[in-house]
């Protein structure tokens, strides 16, 4: 019966066998022509990430600079004094406030975001009492 | 009110303000190029999609030629 079935195999009939072995053959050229090009953008991509490091360097660098222009300045009591109601207001608010016992509650340790988010603040607030 | 620098720690001061702008120029360079960079990658993919859709229909057609060439 195999036998038989070997003997008179079936055939698909294709219209245009010249137009599917171009699509084939575009298509394969296609897809090496953009392996190609994926080197090409791995190198770019490449590239992007070591300025990306060496601009995150930069800005480490700029924030130890500014550090020590810091600490080269004197330190100023510089302050814009306090209006006489708001010292009262603050006065008021200290005496009537309940007192409550303060326990030391260990502090979670803070992530990178969350140093530059503290940083920031201080820099905020010294900048508001300028 | 004016505050008081001592001589050598003013010229130290400037020192690292030049070093600071140096820098600043440099990361504004490194900034430029990675912009540069990234419009390198937004073109090229751009390119995939639209080559990507081209293979898709050229496997069309040779999905169809092959397995149902009644429809061609």
């Amino acid at each position: 019966m195999a036998k038989k079935k070997e003997e008179s195999p079936l055939y698909v009939g294709i219209e245009d066998p010249i137009a599917l072995r171009r699509q084939l053959l575009e298509a394969t050229r296609d897809i090496l022509q953009y392996l190609k090009r994926y080197e090409e953008f791995k190198r770019v991509r490449e590239e992007k990430l070591e300025l990306i490091s060496r601009i995150r360097d930069l800005s480490d660098e700029i924030g130890k600079l500014i550090w020590k222009i810091k600490k080269l300045l004197p330190k100023t009591g510089v302050r814009l004094p306090k209006k006489k109601i708001e010292l009262e207001e603050a006065r008021l608010l200290e005496e009537t406030k309940p007192r409550i016992r303060k326990t030391k509650i260990p502090k979670p340790e803070l992530s990178m975001m969350e140093k530059i988010e503290k940083e920031l603040s201080a820099i905020e607030e010294k900048l508001a009492r300028l | 009110m004016p505050i008081y620098v001592k001589i050598d720690e003013y010229k130290d001061v400037l020192d690292l303000l030049n070093m600071i702008k140096n820098k600043l120029a440099e990361a504004k360079e490194l900034l430029s190029r990675i912009n540069e960079l990234k419009n390198e990658e937004d073109a090229e993919l751009e390119l995939w999609h639209s080559g990507i859709e081209e293979i898709e229909k050229k496997i069309e057609f040779v999905d169809k030629a092959l397995f149902r060439p009644s429809m061609l």
